[in-house]
């Protein structure tokens, strides 16, 4: 297991405290030897083998920790949350190293994260959880695509997905403020019910690209630059949104302008239960 | 923007107001900081710096209380010799190859007879026993080589020895060796023990004088002390840390047994041992009457813990154990609450049972501050008076005496106050060679 403060024993050196668990359980000094020589290869320690946990710095000690449960060449890896104490670019970078090293290894392991993106970039499968419930257990992908209910929906993905309250209609869905949108595929559910419509933010355009898509008119109120990309929270007579869009596109705050929002990738969820797409 | 304005930060008014020259006492930062600290560097001042310094001087001095002048005698409280003396014991009187010769001889020296023959400028005294002559020892005085050939023969034990081809005989005094000689002048003594003993023997030198080094009770007082101080910090140690090791676990009523344990340590000693005079008195003993009820001891034979050559050091060290263990045991408790719970948990799942963890994991981590609870213990322990002077005085017979003791005694009750000066001084360098390796230990673990 990692720990995520990595929990080294700070009175042995790089080595005892790879070497400590294979210690406890008698293992011959060579194959112990073998086992953490090997490991510290991999990791790139060798050259601090000797040194103690103060003398390290974060990632070093992150490697150690990961280190520690190699040595073991247990079934299974389990690691808690082991690149939160790291600083962003740092955290980046293990990231990277973490994926390449169980490419290499190739043990199972188990992988707790409250960051997104961390599991999305390096989950083969995620399990996501809401106050130790299970929410849905998918590929990423899967996650992002077809989420399993509204919790998923808004969780993965940045910025989050917009929600509206609303209910179905003939053919289509009706949001507050008389909003109402068609929709592209048959009604999941009687014409009444009450639902929750999520449209992610890469989903909702400037300009009209799309056959599915139908115009909402909204205001913009604020314009977040992240250079190429540009974040736009709008109003529209349902709520407040999020959309993406380019920087050349020149949004400005207070600007007037309908905002067109791509169906097909609509979802709709029953009020807090399942997505009825 | 009028708000900002108005919370101007509070340092700068005392400065605009120094200007004006306005600021009262205790808002200058540097004075009031003296003023803070001046209680406590008087007490630190009157009660240690000066007596301190004053008992340097004093060791150098001849002071006597009640006599009038005080001179300067540089470091004849510390070590004057006045004469070394030669002592002997163990003397070989003679080497046999079987053992029935060798008990012969020892059976029969009351028979033995001793004379005397000129040697040259001095006399030699030779001893006839069962037909064997030895020749013992050789004197200036006729008499005097007579009179001691004649003490070694009549006084002393001879007991035989030997293995094998090897018999000997030994004339042995026991505790008072024979003093062979006096001399001021080292270089000269080892000649002239050539020449007068003939004899193969153990011989000693002492010196002989009025400073503190050839006082003959002070090895005494100083072996104690270190006794003292050693079984006192080992059990201490031995208590203190299941005691810390229990503490640090979750159990309903921690706090009140936290507090109660801290007891021993906070009352002060000169109550606390009122009580154990009760425990340990020789009548009334709590600990005797037990022990005779449950028939353990007769009540002929109960123990005198204070009076008692064999029990009375006991009897202090257990004293100050119970006195001191709390001391440690917190210290390391506080060691073990810094010990953060996930190593433990880590530890666990690296497959440690508890002695495991308790021996790789919890005791190197907290060996440090043990040290320097220890270095703290040692020197309480090692300068410690009242425990000692209360409960014996430093009795029976000078075999729970201390150094501080020692110097009080000398120093106060005697009113030699140069030499108990000088020898509570003593103190100082060993407990400062002690500290300096302690400290080195200490240094090196944090490396």
């Amino acid at each position: 297991m990692v720990f995520q403060s990595y929990a080294l024993y700070p009175h042995m050196d790089v080595y005892r405290n790879m070497a400590f668990s294979l210690q406890l359980r008698g293992l011959p000094k060579k194959e112990i030897d073998r086992r953490v020589h090997e490991v510290a290869e991999i990791l790139g320690l060798t050259p601090e083998i000797k040194r103690k946990p103060r003398q390290l710095s974060g990632g070093q000690r992150q490697r150690v920790a990961v280190g520690a449960a190699l040595c073991r060449q247990a079934g299974v890896l389990l690691f808690d949350e082991p690149l939160s104490n790291l600083d962003a670019k740092l955290r980046v970078h293990m990231r990277t190293e973490l994926k390449r090293l169980h490419q290499r290894v190739r043990t199972t392991s188990v992988y707790v994260t409250h960051d997104q993106v961390e599991a999305m970039t390096m989950g083969d499968r995620i399990v996501i959880m809401n106050g130790g419930k299970i929410m849905q257990v998918a590929t990423p992908l899967e996650a992002y695509d077809k989420p399993a209910n509204r919790f998923v929906a808004g969780f993965i993905g940045t910025p989050p997905m917009n929600f509206f309250e609303g209910e179905l209609r003939d053919g289509g869905v009706r949001l507050a403020g008389d909003i109402r949108l068609p929709l592209p595929r048959p009604l999941p559910s009687e014409p009444g019910k009450k639902v929750i419509f999520g449209i992610r933010p890469e989903h909702i355009a400037v300009k009209n690209g799309k056959p599915e898509a139908a115009a909402v008119p909204s205001v913009i109120e604020v314009v977040e630059p992240l250079g190429h990309d540009v974040v736009a929270t709008a109003r529209c007579a349902a709520g407040t949104f999020q959309l993406n869009a380019e920087i050349h596109e020149k949004l400005k705050a207070q600007q007037q302008i309908d905002l067109w929002f791509d169906l097909s990738r609509a979802y709709l969820f029953d009020k807090e239960s399942e997505c009825a797409l | 923007m009028r708000p900002l304005a108005a919370t101007r930060p509070r340092a700068e008014e005392p400065v605009a107001a120094k200007q004006a020259g306005r600021i009262p006492l205790l808002e200058r930062e540097a004075p009031l900081g003296y003023l803070l600290v001046l209680p406590a560097v008087l007490y630190l001042g009157i009660f240690i710096a000066y007596p301190f310094v004053m008992s340097v001087g004093l060791s150098f001095l001849d002071a006597q209380a009640g006599s009038a002048r005080w001179n300067f005698i540089g470091w004849d409280n510390y070590s004057k010799v006045d004469a070394y003396q030669i002592v002997a014991n163990n003397f070989r009187i003679a080497t046999f190859e079987s053992e029935q010769e060798a008990r012969a001889l020892a059976d029969q020296r009351k028979q033995g007879i001793v004379t005397t023959e000129p040697s040259g400028q001095r006399f030699k005294a030779v001893v006839h026993v069962a037909g064997n002559d030895v020749p013992l020892i050789e004197m200036d005085s006729d008499s005097d080589a007579s009179f001691n050939a004649s003490s070694v023969l009549q006084d002393l034990d001879w007991t035989v020895r030997g293995r094998g081809k090897k018999w000997e005989v030994i004339a042995n005094t026991g505790e008072n060796p024979i003093t062979l000689g006096e001399f001021t002048d080292r270089s000269k003594m080892k000649e002239e023990l050539k020449h007068d003993l003939l004899v193969e023997a153990d011989t000693k030198v002492i010196a002989k004088g009025t400073g503190v080094l050839q006082d003959s009770n002070f090895p005494l007082a100083l072996k104690n002390t270190f006794k003292y101080t050693f079984f006192t910090e080992f059990f201490k140690m031995l208590i203190g840390v299941p005691c810390a090791l229990l503490l640090n676990r979750k159990f309903g009523g921690r706090r009140l047994l936290r507090g109660l344990l801290v007891i021993p340590w906070v009352i002060p000693i000169a109550i606390s041992a009122q009580a154990w005079l009760w425990i340990l008195d020789s009548t009334y003993s709590v600990i005797n009457w037990t022990l005779t009820h449950l028939h353990i001891l007769s009540p002929g034979h109960v123990i005198n813990f204070r009076g008692d050559a064999d029990y009375a050091m006991g009897s202090v060290i257990a004293v100050n154990i119970w006195r001191g263990f709390p001391f440690t045991a917190i210290i390391i408790l506080a060691g073990l609450t810094a010990i953060p719970d996930e190593i433990l948990e880590r530890a666990r799942l690296d497959g440690a049972n508890a002695f495991q963890r308790f021996f790789h994991i919890i005791a190197p981590m907290v060996r440090p501050i043990l040290m320097v609870s220890l270095l703290f213990s040692v020197i309480f322990s090692f300068t410690d008076f009242n425990t000692i002077w209360i409960i014996t005085k430093g009795g029976p017979y000078d075999q729970t005496q201390v150094l501080s003791t020692y110097a009080y005694q000398l120093g106060i009750n005697a009113g030699y106050l140069g030499k108990g000066a000088a020898i509570s001084l003593f103190m100082f360098p060993i407990m400062a060679v002690m500290v300096f390796a302690m400290l080195q230990f200490l240094r090196r673990e944090n490396m």
